[in-house]
């Protein structure tokens, strides 16, 4: 009896492991960083040229008063 | 020569290397003298937009819309005197930022293509001319890139 019992322990420990699934997914870390930088340079370069438009318009304004001064394009874009 | 004479000759060569040095550096425009010259032609450039001879392009200089219109002398002048000072502002900035000039030409193009206004001649990136109101669609991306539905000689 104490046979039969251990095989049947035996058995159902073995189909156990034979039904276990493991799955070893590795994930890549996906790497965003210079995507981050391109965007910071190209915020920072529009804003560079809309300060540096914006000041010619300006100086033309107060060199000129009525020399029209054309609205700032930096929140459209 | 004798080593005396030589020494003096070095020495002068050495003053004048650093006297250049120097003066380039005094002499070198910041943005502020760049911007102080295109404020003083903001207006002759308007008017001339205004007329339809000259007008922004794609690349964030000026041009003429017509080739025929830079026989004007005052004309001619006026475009290549924007267009150098927009160059310096641009090779200064991609110094300061430390990126290309290319990328502050076509920051500035986009920027100067949603200023104009609707009457003014716009040169588009295939290098063909069409009036800001006669783009199908206000939206910057199709104004830069979408084909113009007429164009100018």
């Amino acid at each position: 009896m104490k046979h039969w019992l251990l095989a049947a322990i035996v058995a159902a420990l073995w189909a156990t492991h034979g039904c276990a699934v493991s799955h070893d997914v590795k994930v890549e870390p996906i790497e965003i960083k210079p995507i981050h930088i391109t965007m910071d340079i190209n915020i920072k370069v529009d804003r560079e040229v809309d300060a540096f438009f914006d000041e010619v318009e300006k100086k033309a304004a107060q060199k000129n008063p009525s020399v029209e001064t054309q609205p700032s394009t930096g929140d459209k874009r | 020569m004798s080593g005396h004479g030589r020494k003096i000759v070095v020495s002068l060569g050495l003053c004048a290397a650093i006297l250049g040095t120097l003066a380039s550096v005094v002499c070198a425009d910041t943005k502020s003298d760049i911007a102080d010259r295109m404020a003083k032609r903001l207006e002759a450039i308007k008017k001339e937009k205004a007329d339809g001879k000259i007008g922004e392009t794609f690349y964030g200089l000026v041009d003429a819309v017509k080739v025929q219109s830079l026989s004007d002398e005052d004309l001619k002048k006026l475009v290549e005197d924007e267009n150098t000072d927009r160059k310096a502002f641009y090779e200064l900035g991609a110094k300061e930022l430390g990126t290309t000039p290319e990328s502050f030409a076509l920051s500035a193009g986009r920027r100067n293509f949603l200023a104009a206004k609707p009457e003014e001649w716009l040169k588009l990136k295939d290098g063909k001319w069409i009036q800001k109101k006669e783009l199908r669609a206000a939206k910057s991306g199709n104004l830069l890139t979408g084909s113009p539905s007429c164009t100018k000689a």
